[in-house]
């Protein structure tokens, strides 16, 4: 169930629906057709921790409506983030996708569950959030990506922006043989859930879990590194 | 990559990893049957591993300033 429909495809279809956010919001997903990202009112959090039971229970079309809302809720978050507007602030990605589900959601009233499940779709959109801003940055900065710098410290500095969209088309390449291995790299890099949150989104064991973390890190260690089969 | 040399590639470096370092390239020699291939595909991706170290363990965007 879940495991099937939060497949590698559904990261590709991202790629193609960021942007149409407009569209998806102008068809009834504000109330009262106010903007759902301003900031002193937001989406409600009824309607949206009821889209997210509802895509819990297989409800497809309620994932195709969550999306959007989460979307332009982390985008606004981030840029906050990624501006220094929140100085004091620990800076993760986790604390970004909980700071957007503790506004956009009525997390009083939800299980630990329904949260492993926003967090895995925010760690798709936070993907692609963080992409875009790196692949912006690098033409910014004049041109192509040159070198990539993987040193432990990497992820941090100018390197960074190189660094992720380097990433980005390895997880690309890495789909196309293992998806879920993709997704476990997703939610546990770009949305910080536990090993036993991605195990229950993916509907798989934990043990599943460390050992597709293990192996997609080993794939693409090697692939940005320029490894080849040979290890060389 | 078809998928089935995909499968056996990621079970056999799981399995190399349950075992102590010293003790895997003796493990996939025997386990690889002489598919060189396969024996040299798994050891790359066994270096990367150990190589690998802190890659991704901290999430995204983490200690920027």
């Amino acid at each position: 169930m879940w495991g099937a429909e939060l497949s590698s495809g559904d990261v590709f279809s991202l790629k193609g629906w960021l942007g149409r956010g407009m569209i998806h919001r102008s068809m009834g997903m504000g109330n009262s057709g106010q903007p759902v990202n301003c900031e002193a009112q937001g989406p409600d959090p009824a309607e949206v921790s009821g889209l997210l039971r509802a895509w819990g229970d297989g409800d497809r079309a309620a994932l195709d409506r969550l999306t959007p809302i989460v979307y332009d809720e982390l985008r606004r978050l981030a840029r906050h983030y990624m501006r220094g507007e929140r100085p004091g602030h620990s800076l993760q990605t986790t604390a970004l996708v909980n700071e957007a589900y503790m506004r956009l959601v009525d997390y009083k009233n939800m299980q630990w569950q329904n949260r492993a499940h926003f967090f895995a779709v925010a760690s798709q959109l936070m993907r692609r959030i963080l992409v875009d801003h790196a692949r912006r940055h690098n033409l910014k900065r004049g041109g192509g990506v040159q070198h990539v710098s993987l040193e432990e410290t990497a992820m941090v500095g100018d390197d960074r922006a190189a660094d992720l969209v380097a990433l980005d088309d390895a997880m690309d390449a890495l789909a196309r043989i293992d998806p879920r291995k993709v997704r476990v790299v997703e939610m546990r890099f770009f949305g910080g859930l536990s090993v036993e949150e991605t195990a229950e989104v993916l509907k798989v064991s934990p043990v599943t879990v460390m050992r597709d973390w293990s192996t997609a890190k080993a794939w693409l260690y090697r692939e940005l590194t320029g490894g080849t089969t040979d290890g060389t | 990559m078809e998928p089935d040399r995909w499968k056996q590639i990621d079970s056999l470096l799981q399995s190399a990893l349950e075992r102590p370092p010293e003790a895997r390239e003796a493990f996939l020699r025997q386990a690889c049957g002489g598919d060189e291939a396969l024996q040299s595909e798994v050891r790359s991706l066994l270096r990367a591993q150990e190589r690998a170290g802190g890659f991704l363990e901290s999430p995204a965007i983490e200690g920027e300033r």
